[in-house]
């Protein structure tokens, strides 16, 4: 048995499917057979466009013809005459090995390309390394992962799951994750619960200690995975998987309900999505809502910026399907541990505490002109709240308040029509939280995202696993810095939201409502969950625990005396 | 033989005309030759033609050997088709 960090819930009993992503060594070496190493390159590539074919006939299936055709372009950089001719020569007159060589020349366009400083170079840039990655795999024998070829129930093992990567995931055959790095809130955790798959994280020499094929038994609540166990165990993992899939669907007595605490009082729990298509997602678990839109994989997705239309279209489509249901629509959140393959970025020695989020925005008005300016448009299909990560100066918002100005004057302008919303910001940077009145009363509404502001209050970086016993959301320092907030808020007549990890949690979530937050935002999985807790929680206990452990000095305090009061089962 | 042309389309030769260009060049059975100042570049290399560089307004040549001239014309009519020229 192997044991990490548990961040989604759920158990499976599948095969091991390893996501290789081998290292190439490029290093030069003397053969003594050119012709055989130049033979070894055109088998490489041969091998590499059956691949590519398979991948394109899959996709085609999957996605349709348009966007499928970037398979054509690779099986021609796959076949390109300049660059087989430039290695082939190289092979023969340095007598040097294959991978030395087609890296050599594959780096020699890619530096060319560069020169030329055109986005769209720069697209066929990121296809070239691909491919060739992909011949110089062959051409070792490494073998490369294609997550769509996947025809069998797996769990797959990783040292993480990029978010391009969990795009592709079929949840058909993907039965659980488990990765060497990452924690509760790093990308493939949140995907995890989004989809209702177990996941451990943190399993040091995962991809070591398991091997391909292998039957495993995930556990996503103890963070277990089982190797090698007897008949009686899988029985009882078996029995689990039946129990844990008739109490999901046991919560759908709650489908209806409003979100009401056992002495009457009324919140509404919202769902936090990543694209147009999870809104399915947010009316299956009949959340209120959408309280947090992240628009991050609109961008990441693609091979360049998504155009104003691309982005009006996906805004368009969840306000129209959510009526006049809230649906919060935070602008681009990149930086940190997220980045955009098209945008390059300088190296920074901190990136958590770098130019990311607003700064970002702020620093390349071009880019964040084109999302507000989508986003003003889309404003007449529904109920738009524009929603602004990390803020932590009021300087910021005022910035953005002057640049939403400018856009509706040439709206106004070219007559093109925009509707009402609300603007509100993100408080996860403890100078917002110091902030707080100031800001209050600059914008519409308050949305706190607690993943960052643990971070910035501990000064530990989120994605350190070796940091993970810093990521203590219910220290009474992160309490006293929500009531802090939630008081500014209700001083100024503006509402309060969670929409991070917190507001999942079912012990967390309902405390968060005794500080005075308003409305809980959540994976879509959780909101009936949650709403069964309520209905079983008074809500002046809440007011009451929250206001007593506000004083404590420890997380370890807190936890043990809100157990006491929150209550979690019912007598059913 | 060869001839030279200026090219017209908005965003260069670049990536997706490239891409189908290159294809259909890919079809014919002879070389071809794209000159562009003093670069000459494998217009069956996806590569070769992108890295020229060839931006809009600029001057092209086509080169294909004597005894294939009758290719020229398939390759110019292409072109005008797909509006790379005039």
């Amino acid at each position: 048995m192997i044991k990490g960090i548990p961040v989604s819930k759920g158990y499976a009993i599948a095969k091991i499917y390893k996501l290789h992503k081998p290292k190439i060594d490029t290093q030069k070496s003397l053969v003594m057979d050119p012709e055989l190493e130049i033979k070894r390159y055109h088998d490489a590539i041969h091998k590499t466009k059956l691949a590519i074919e398979k991948l394109k006939s899959k996709s085609i299936e999957r996605f349709g013809e348009e966007t499928s055709k970037i398979f054509d372009a690779h099986l021609m950089i796959a076949d390109d005459p300049e660059i087989k001719t430039s290695v082939e020569s190289m092979i023969r007159h340095e007598q040097c090995n294959l991978t030395y060589a087609l890296q050599t020349v594959v780096d020699r366009f890619l530096r060319l390309f560069s020169d030329l400083d055109n986005e769209y170079l720069r697209e066929r840039a990121i296809d070239l390394k691909d491919v060739s990655e992909r011949i110089l795999s062959h051409a070792l024998g490494l073998e490369t992962s294609d997550l769509s070829l996947i025809q069998d129930n797996v769990i797959l093992v990783s040292e993480d799951i990029t978010p391009s990567e969990t795009t592709q995931l079929d949840t058909t055959y993907i039965k659980g994750f488990i990765t060497e790095q990452g924690g509760m809130t790093s990308h493939s955790a949140i995907i995890a619960r989004l989809l209702n798959l177990p996941a451990v994280a943190g399993v040091k020499d995962a991809l070591k200690k398991l091997r391909d094929g292998d039957e495993v038994i995930i556990d996503g609540f103890s963070g277990k995975v089982l190797l090698n166990y007897d008949d009686t165990t899988r029985l009882d993992y078996e029995e689990r998987i039946q129990k844990y899939l008739t109490h999901l669907s046991s919560l759908s007595s709650y489908i209806g309900l409003p979100s009401r605490t056992v002495d009457g009082y009324e919140t509404k729990l919202l769902a936090n999505i990543g694209t147009p298509k999870d809104v399915d997602l947010v009316f299956a678990h009949d959340a209120e809502g959408i309280g947090l839109f992240r628009t991050e994989l609109l961008y990441m997705d693609k091979k360049e910026m998504p155009s104003e239309e691309e982005q009006f279209l996906a805004y368009q489509e969840v306000l129209t399907k959510m009526h006049d249901q809230k649906v919060v629509i935070r602008t681009l959140d990149i930086g940190g541990d997220k980045y955009l393959p098209y945008l390059t970025l300088e190296h920074e020695l901190n990136p958590f505490l770098g130019n990311r989020a607003i700064r970002l925005s702020l620093s390349k008005p071009d880019i964040f002109k084109v999302q507000l300016r989508a986003l003003l448009r889309a404003s007449v299909y529904g109920n738009l709240h524009i929603l602004i990560p990390m803020i932590s100066t009021k300087e910021e918002i005022v910035s953005v308040k002057k640049i939403i100005k400018e856009l509706k004057k040439d709206l106004d302008a070219s007559g093109i029509p925009y509707g009402n919303y609300q603007l509100g910001i993100m408080i996860e940077v403890p100078s917002a939280v110091m902030l707080a009145d100031a800001l209050a009363k600059e914008v519409d509404f308050f949305s706190i995202g607690t993943n960052d502001l643990i971070q910035y209050t501990f000064a530990a970086d989120r994605t350190n696993e070796n940091l993970s016993s810093y990521y203590q959301p219910c220290h009474p320092v992160i309490l006293q810095m929500i009531s802090r907030v939630t008081q500014a808020a209700h001083d100024a007549k503006i509402p309060v939201s969670v929409c991070g990890e917190m507001a999942s949690s079912l012990i967390q979530g309902p405390l968060l409502l005794g500080l005075g937050v308003d409305e809980l935002s959540m994976t879509p999985s959780e909101i009936l969950k949650m709403r069964r807790v309520l209905h079983l929680n008074s809500y002046e206990i809440l007011c009451q625990t929250a206001q007593n452990v506000l004083k404590y000095d420890s997380e370890e305090h807190v936890l043990r005396e809100i157990k006491k009061w929150i209550v979690l089962e019912g007598d059913s | 033989m060869e001839r030279t042309y200026q090219l017209i389309s908005e965003s260069g030769l670049h990536a997706r005309p490239a891409t189908n260009f290159v294809m259909f060049i890919a079809s014919l059975p002879v070389d071809v030759h794209l000159i562009h100042k003093d670069f000459t570049a494998d217009a069956k290399s996806i590569m070769a033609i992108m890295s020229l560089g060839l931006a809009k307004g600029e001057i092209f040549t086509i080169r294909v050997s004597d005894e294939h001239a009758s290719y020229l014309d398939q390759i110019e009519a292409y072109m005008r088709e797909h509006q790379f020229i005039e």
